[in-house]
């Protein structure tokens, strides 16, 4: 509770001394105390890292993990905030920031309803604030609004999904409702109304991940402001909202035997395609990047599918939720690496945003633009899923998780369709492994042939020391990704009561 | 067929009819009237139901505050060409198609409600605004008042266990209305126009905006820092 | 703290969530049909003021079927109230932008961002 209380404390802090022009500047320092500071306590807490404690209950590795994930990612948007540009709102942006990186620790270690709401309606305000603030993006006014009115519908639907869950499981705290579900009061009556709750808080939190029919904003939203901004929205929300469809689908409904299992299917096979095959044609890199992430998501859901159809004994290698988290890690890593290389790149005084802007990064005479075009293309190697980096043993562990539940030996009426979730998956792997070599393509192999335009140019700030941090964890969990996986796996729901096992086919009998 | 009875039947059929209106009429004034007698007799229902203080939270925030709110949004931007708001007839398709289906799944749904578990808590007393208060110091009091029983698990529970306390949520509540105070004090201020390269102030973007359009900053400290204390 | 005719008979839940049923759907199509920033944020307070009425009825003493520790729901209800009116603050703040930039609040013309 310490970490996250400090972290409220600088935002507010922040935001005060937001009021006062001659101590603005201090909200920088504070602010990176703070993330310090919260970073310190949660070491001192958990002994710097024994996430893999086998004695620890699942929810307090996942919170931990959260946790750290939060505030390795304050730190990098911390350094990536140029303090150049938004000086004049910088106390504001930086609460906001920490505000954002708080509701994401608080999802993660929330142990009933209330915090979950409260915390994913932290990053929502705290994200569409920041959208607002900044002055880099080209349309500003759009993207925030676009951004608002569909995050607080999203919370709108979530919230009523959330009643009935509360009203069918009866408690607000995660372990009684995990409970409740799992001795039948999903399905109390008819299943009907468990699965509309079930239904609901998906469509809810499908926003937060960009899953496919909901999706559509992130494109326009992220070509609208900022690299930073783009990167917090890629990252927070989705991580805040998986973790929330980890606690609530995975750690409650799933127990009450509902065939949930159908409908992140489809999400998963929708969303993958429709993001891999959009990004195809994209030239502005942020929307590639935008279109990127929602393929991303359907990745992750397609662990999320394997681990609701098929519960795992602990620890199990290929258990879905785990693999989840994993690709996670290695997609926040790779993502917030990328946009904080393309943060520091400028052409002249203007930010580096379509694909021809990279051109012949690569082959500069400077040294920092060669070390940004080579981390750029790590992350976009990573992101692809190109072996030996982190986003490669991601998507092995995705795809592994959904082939074994295919390859099982019982008599799973499941068996062929995960099969083929999983060889969808990996003909989109192969699809976005293109337009990720066409932005590691742009920057190697083409000469920069534009003779107006001025080279590019990298602006010392903090964000390099952040890109190469980046770097150096993609390349750490690609070479030695075995402890990661386990800390992940550590961190996966599997105290959830294991009623049903195979039988989720057929719409389940009545109690 | 009560009291009890007849004030539902009056405070649900305020509810729907205004709720139903406000989709209904194509002007922005009378929608913003629907809503004031819709979320006032949903009010009433909360009082029927026995929350009283969520009740007067609903009569004093969202009827005296949000819709207030809601009312100047409306007489800042109607202007003539916008007071109606013309929808195409497949906009209406579109609605009505996803009400429809909305609609019968959640009445399918909710006519099979489970049949309760436990007997009504018939004996269970109000919750009082001071237990409510109590609750948001993180501190519960159910173990004092008789006659509670959490709904799963019949074991021995301790009062801490029967829920959750508050304290927490609260002060997240807390920051949640700063930040959207300093944002919000950030956005209804003038900004320059988006085809205006330069870092310098622009002008009025918009004929509405009267507020101080050279000094922007200092108005907006000024509600900060109001907001802070 | 009694209504004297609290206890005269009790009103079944289903009757309840009948009603919030209702407040989400008109929400919703509020929302579809409505091509304007304030029509979408009335919208969303049906939505919302939806799941207040399904939380408060779940969790009352007074509604034949919920039993559910009154406190609970309660204040969730009381939370999502104090969100709704600082979230409509800041709509109403980017509705005035957004009439400021393009002179109009009709979504349909706020659409400069694509491609």
């Amino acid at each position: 509770m310490i970490p996250e209380l400090v972290l409220g404390m600088g935002a507010v802090a922040c935001f005060c001394l937001g009021a006062f022009p001659t101590v603005r500047r201090a909200s920088q320092l504070v602010a990176w105390f703070a993330v310090l500071f919260a970073g310190a306590v949660v070491g001192v807490q958990t002994g710097w890292w024994h996430g893999h404690a086998v004695s620890e209950p699942w929810y307090a590795a996942f919170g931990n993990l959260f946790r750290w994930m939060g505030l390795g990612l304050g730190l990098v948007l911390l350094a990536s905030m140029r303090p150049g540009a938004s000086e004049r709102h910088e106390a504001e942006s930086l609460g906001c920031l920490l505000s954002a990186i708080l509701g994401l620790m608080l999802v993660g270690g929330a142990a009933d309803l209330i915090t979950l709401f409260l915390g994913l309606e932290l990053i929502s305000v705290a994200s569409y604030i920041l959208l607002y603030l900044d002055r880099d993006g080209p349309r500003p006014e759009e993207a925030a609004g676009k951004y608002f009115y569909l995050s607080i519908l999203s919370s709108a639907v979530f919230l009523y999904g959330l009643s009935y869950l509360y009203g069918l499981g009866g408690a607000l705290r995660l372990d009684r409702l995990t409970h409740a579900w799992a001795s039948g009061a999903g399905t109390l009556g008819d299943a009907s109304l468990g699965a509309m709750a079930a239904v609901l808080v998906l469509a809810g939190l499908a926003f937060k991940i960009t899953a496919v029919p909901f999706h559509f904003y992130a494109p326009d939203v992220y070509q609208g402001t900022s690299h930073v901004n783009a990167s917090l929205l890629s990252v927070l929300p989705k991580a805040a909202g998986m973790a929330a469809i980890i606690k609530l689908l995975l750690g409650i409904m799933v127990g009450g035997g509902l065939p949930l299992w159908q409908v992140t299917l489809a999400v998963a096979v929708l969303t993958v395609t429709v993001g891999n095959v959009i990004a195809l044609w994209q030239t502005h890199l942020r929307r590639l990047l935008a279109y990127s992430s929602i393929a991303h998501a359907g990745f992750m859901l397609i662990g999320l599918t394997a681990a609701m159809t098929y519960r795992r004994p602990h620890q199990h290698p290929w258990d879905g939720a785990g693999a989840l988290l994993f690709y996670l890690v290695a997609y926040v890593i790779a993502t917030a690496g990328a946009f904080a290389a393309l943060s520091v790149l400028r052409r002249g005084n203007r930010p580096v945003e379509r694909l021809d802007d990279l051109r012949g990064l690569a082959r500069s005479n400077a040294t920092a633009p060669r070390f940004i075009a080579w981390s750029l293309a790590a992350f976009m190697f990573s992101l692809a899923g190109i072996p030996p980096l982190a986003g490669f043993w991601g998507k092995l562990a995705v795809f592994f998780s959904a082939l074994d539940v295919g390859a099982s030996p019982s008599e799973n009426p499941l068996r062929s369709r995960l099969l083929w979730l999983a060889v969808i998956g990996a003909v989109n792997a192969a699809i976005g492994a293109a337009y990720y070599l066409r932005v590691v393509g742009a920057m190697f192999f083409t000469e920069d042939d534009a003779q107006d335009r001025q080279q590019a140019a990298v602006v010392a700030t903090p964000a390099v020391v952040a890109v190469f941090a980046c770097l150096v964890l993609t390349l750490a969990i690609g070479l030695s990704p075995g402890s990661w996986f386990q800390a992940a796996h550590s961190a996966s729901p599997t105290a959830v009561p294991t009623i049903v096992e195979v039988s989720l086919d057929t719409a389940p009998a009545t109690h | 067929m009560d009291f009890n009875w007849l004030f539902f039947w009056i405070l649900a059929a305020i509810t729907v009819t205004s709720a139903v209106a406000a989709v209904l009429t194509t002007h922005i004034v009378r929608m913003a009237f629907y809503l004031v007698v819709c979320l006032g007799a949903v009010a009433g229902l909360f009082f029927l139901a026995g929350a009283y203080f969520v009740g007067a939270m609903q009569l004093m925030i969202y009827v005296g505050g949000t819709v207030v709110l809601i009312g100047f949004g409306v007489m800042l931007t109607a202007r003539t060409p916008f007071v109606r708001m013309q929808t195409t007839p497949d906009q209406w398709l579109l609605a009505m198609v996803t009400a429809a289906t909305l609609g019968a799944m959640l009445l399918q749904a909710t006519l099979r409600y489970p049949k309760p578990i436990e007997p009504p808590g018939i004996g269970e007393p109000a919750v009082s605004p001071g237990r409510l208060g109590t609750a948001f110091l993180g501190l519960r009091l159910e173990a004092a008042s008789s006659g509670t029983s959490s709904q799963t698990g019949g074991d021995g529970e301790d009062a801490e266990s029967l829920g959750v306390a508050y304290l927490l949520p609260f002060e997240l509540v807390s920051v949640h209305l700063l930040a959207v105070l300093i944002g919000a004090a950030y956005l209804a201020r003038p900004r320059r126009r988006p085809d205006q390269e330069t870092g310098r102030e622009g002008e009025h973007a918009g004929a509405e905006r009267s507020g101080p359009g050279e000094e922007p900053r200092p108005a907006a400290v000024a509600i900060a820092s109001g907001g802070d204390s | 703290m009694e209504l004297p005719l609290a206890h005269a008979s009790q009103i079944p839940l289903i009757a309840y969530l009948l009603v919030g049923s209702v407040l989400f759907v008109t929400g919703i199509t509020c929302m579809i049909a409505k091509r304007n920033l304030i029509g979408i944020l009335i919208g969303i307070e049906l939505i919302l003021n939806a799941g207040t009425v399904n939380l408060v009825a779940m969790s009352s003493p007074f509604v034949a079927g919920s039993g559910l520790p009154a406190l609970d729901g309660q204040v969730f209800a009381l939370f999502v109230i104090l969100l709704a009116a600082a979230e409509a603050a800041a709509a109403l703040a980017i509705a005035l932008t957004y009439y400021g930039g393009y002179a109009t609040i009709d979504v349909d013309h706020g659409d400069r961002l694509n491609g």
